[in-house]
């Protein structure tokens, strides 16, 4: 079976500083995948990496397959991989419903200028499935710049899933999110992963726990552990990364 | 109720230009045809910077050198290749817009100031060049060069030699130009653009090539802006480097500010302001641009999505009161930036509502 996504000796530094050092990981598909590991650790550059948004000073990345490696963003988007954003990134002067428009938008390609843009029937049945499976109808007039932290990481995720990925990179979804609201999109997710392979990245122990049929774990760039959730909570090396972290020993 | 008005305000501004000859004729001002075409002409080229500062967030500062390379085409077309009066207006289309092709592929790698920057170097450049190859551009003295006709049919010849003829093509092509701009921004493009304006890397992680779309619509811009250009050159009979000249950019921001940045109408408006003012004030006060000068940094500082973003928000209100509250109200804390927004946003997703 071909690997959802395989690194062999992917790097990258940053001057002296080498936020990924010779990471090699497999990733079976049809599983939920959580990547932790404390700050710092290199797991948003690993993100930011696979999706080429930065190029790796070495290494191999492929994507069911594909090798990935130094394509752009867009290339490696319209290959069928999403991903959400740490600092949260959307498009503020536009509405929740045309912030997820122009990203499904980009599936039936957007060099049609001389067509209205409010005609596009197909693009306009993603726009409410996407609204729909969100949660995200209420507040779709509403300006993206005014929603509150928690819609804007739930829009984030739309934006994502408009662009119809068979993969999707979380970068700490529920960080910023009330108790109720990081309920419900733990619950979001966990549906999500029926039908889509999901990596997640996220520091709220209990959430990866309960979510991941596997966990990877990264310290200083490097992957230290991977394995089924219990596997991990009773690894020597990942305790000792964590020693005398609160957040470990909660779970 | 918005939608009433400004469709209302389109339909009068519609019959106006169309009746302009005669009506100013009427009240005993016909020479402010000439002003009305002008105004007609410049919009265009603002126009063209509105596309890509307002539309895609690039603030070019040598669109000037596209209006230069339409004028150069025509003229030279005409006066030393004895082109007629299509293929001269062809050719100055074919000349600014692969010349936006050639220094757009470089200009949009770079955004913000490196992008306002090398737009500027960009046009200084064949400035100077166009001064100094006298025996193609006659250098100082411009190319100056006789109107061939439009269209002839034996003996009876269509130019541009009558006034209202001049004006009726000048103001057909400028609507035209227009139509296809707002079409343009109202299309799948047209919003990938203003998604690459508020979120470039975003953009780009959602699978929009970034890069092409900056150079289609600088393409595109240049293509308006070299249209205005051989226009003005039919307009005024001659091509000239001054018009190349970089504070014939700097001109063409000043309007699109003021008019408004991000809407189809706002550069009309802010390009028909100055000029007015200028024709009425230039001949009393030669510092008027003094006067131009504070009234930018007011719109800048008081009304950022200029005139055209202050009506947008007094509709707002007047539909707010009226309508009971359909459209987000103003009032929401962080009241200024989301006013600004909304209008923004409506300007250019929701068609109906542009003026």
């Amino acid at each position: 079976m071909t690997a959802l996504m395989e690194l062999t000796g992917v790097s990258k530094h940053f001057g002296g500083l080498r936020a990924l050092d010779g990471v090699d990981i497999s990733l079976e598909p049809d599983r939920l995948h959580a990547i932790i590991g404390p700050n710092g650790a290199g797991k948003t550059t690993l993100f930011n990496v696979i999706t080429g948004t930065l190029p790796p000073t070495s290494g191999k990345i492929l994507f069911r397959g594909t090798d990935i490696t130094n394509k752009s963003p867009h290339r490696i988007s319209h290959l069928g991989l999403a991903r959400t954003l740490q600092i949260k990134s959307v498009f503020d002067a536009l509405t929740v419903e045309d912030n997820i428009w122009i990203a499904a938008a980009t599936r039936r390609g957007v060099f049609r200028p001389l067509t209205w843009a409010r005609d596009d029937q197909k693009t306009a049945g993603k726009v409410e499935a996407v609204l729909e499976e969100t949660g995200l109808s209420a507040i779709r007039g509403e300006t993206a710049g005014d929603l509150s932290y928690g819609d804007v990481a739930l829009l984030e995720i739309g934006i994502a899933l408009a662009t119809e990925p068979s993969l999707l990179l979380l970068d700490e979804p529920i960080c910023g999110m009330g108790p109720a609201e990081t309920q419900s999109t733990i619950a979001r997710i966990r549906a999500l992963s029926k039908r889509i392979d999901i990596i997640i990245i996220e520091h709220d122990m209990p959430a990866v726990f309960d979510l991941a049929d596997e966990i990877t774990v990264m310290v200083q760039g490097q992957v230290i552990a991977k394995g089924a959730p219990d596997e991990i909570a009773n690894d020597k090396a990942v305790q000792e990364a964590y020693l005398g972290n609160e957040e470990f020993t909660d779970a | 109720m918005r939608t009433k008005i400004n469709g209302a305000i389109l339909i009068l501004l519609g019959l106006f230009l169309v009746g302009a000859p005669w009506l100013l004729d009427l009240f005993g001002v016909g020479f402010w045809l000439d002003i009305l075409t002008e105004i007609l002409i410049w919009s265009l080229f603002a126009a063209s910077i509105n596309l890509l500062f307002g539309y895609t967030g690039l603030l070019s500062f040598g669109q000037a050198l596209f209006f230069g390379f339409g004028m150069y085409g025509v003229a030279i077309g005409v006066e030393k290749l004895g082109l007629g009066f299509w293929p001269a207006l062809g050719l100055g289309m074919i000349l600014a817009t692969s010349m936006a092709a050639v220094t757009g592929a470089l200009a949009v790698r770079l955004t913000w100031h490196y992008f306002a920057i090398i737009t500027v170097v960009f046009s200084l450049i064949f400035y100077f060049v166009a001064l100094s190859a006298k025996w193609l551009t006659g250098g100082d003295d411009g190319t100056p060069f006789s109107m061939p006709p439009m269209f002839a049919f034996g003996e009876t010849e269509i130019s541009m030699s009558s006034y209202t003829t001049q004006y009726f093509f000048i103001l057909t092509v400028v609507a035209l130009a227009f139509y296809l701009k707002y079409r343009f921004v109202n299309s799948p493009l047209g919003l990938a653009l203003v998604a690459i304006r508020e979120n470039d890397a975003r953009a780009e992680m959602i699978g929009l090539n970034v890069y092409l779309l900056r150079l289609t619509s600088f393409i595109a811009a240049g293509a308006l802006a070299g249209l205005s250009g051989c226009l003005f050159a039919l307009f005024g009979r001659y091509a000239s480097a001054s018009y190349m000249f970089y504070h014939v950019s700097g001109e063409g921001v000043v309007w699109t500010l003021i008019g408004g940045a991000g809407t189809i109408l706002g550069p009309v408006l802010g390009t028909a302001l100055v000029i007015v003012v200028r024709e009425e004030l230039s001949n009393v006060w030669e510092h008027y641009p003094i006067l131009v000068g504070l009234f930018v940094i007011l719109t800048v500082v008081f009304a950022p999505r200029g005139l055209m973003g202050l009506w947008n928000s007094l509709m707002d209100r007047i539909e707010a009161r009226f309508d009971g509250g359909k459209t987000p109200t103003p009032m929401t804390p962080g009241g200024g930036k989301h006013t600004r927004d909304t209008t923004l946003q409506s300007a250019t997703v929701r068609p109906e509502l542009e003026t």
